[in-house]
């Protein structure tokens, strides 16, 4: 089957378990790293709610309490990541939207949903590591997808 | 929207014109004989153009992109022993979840 080919100009939600998983080096294949070539290529903005970086620094310091990771090396990740094109979002209408959704997925907590919600209302693809979310994700977006 | 004044009158009228532009948010086109030479905006706009021209280019995309990998290789491979990244921000979203 062709794969049908994206609106160059359309923004992708990256939940931060993608991020992670990337950078991490948890993909043995090389295929994510070359979808995320493919996205920088082909999409306008990664976006993702303003958690993202705190999500992979929350991640990376379990790693760095292990004796995995340094400081220096965690400040430097976020300087790099903070030159890609990313935008995040913390806007009060974005909240409706979260808040919204929380209440349709009957969740309480809000990290992983408020992906979700950014990308329903932007209406642009959105992409996770995290199974067990997006399980629940695809029931309710089409565009929902596990990488 | 921008409006646009002659360089003399913006050199004559310049402290109006840069309150006009940091205050009242205004962007300001300077024309000389006739023909638009610059334009005056407010320092969140310029900042703000400058990060989408850097992001459009598709070099400097990349470049940020392949710094990141860069750094990325430094770190000591993940051990098959250890819990994977992924599963660790699982963990940190479910504490809330269920506690």
């Amino acid at each position: 089957m062709k794969e049908e080919a994206p609106d160059t100009f359309q923004d992708i939600c990256v939940d931060a378990s993608l991020w992670i998983r990337l950078l991490a080096q948890e993909d043995s294949s090389g295929e994510l790293e070359k979808m995320f070539w493919r996205w920088l290529d082909e999409r306008n903005f990664f976006i993702a709610p303003s958690l993202l970086i705190f999500e992979i620094h929350s991640t990376f310091r379990k790693k760095f309490k292990k004796g995995e990771m340094t400081g220096d090396r965690m400040l430097e990740a976020t300087k790099r990541l903070s030159r890609l094109p990313i935008l995040l979002y913390q806007s009060q209408e974005f909240f409706a939207h979260v808040w919204e959704w929380a209440q349709k997925l009957n969740e309480t907590v809000i990290y992983d949903v408020s992906y979700l919600a950014l990308a329903a209302w932007k209406h642009v693809p959105y992409w996770t590591a995290d199974r067990k979310f997006y399980d629940i994700a695809k029931k309710h977006y089409a565009d929902a997808h596990l990488g | 929207m921008a409006h646009s004044i002659s360089a003399t009158h913006a050199k004559v009228k310049f402290g109006e014109i840069l309150t006009d532009v940091s205050v009242g948010k205004k962007h300001v086109e300077i024309e000389r004989q006739g023909k638009k030479i610059a334009v005056l905006l407010p320092k969140e706009d310029y900042d703000d153009l400058m990060r989408l021209r850097e992001f459009q280019e598709p070099l400097s995309r990349r470049d940020a992109f392949q710094s990141l990998l860069d750094w990325r290789e430094s770190l000591p491979r993940p051990s098959p022993d250890s819990p994977s990244a992924v599963e660790i921000l699982r963990e940190l979203r479910d504490r809330d979840r269920f506690s």
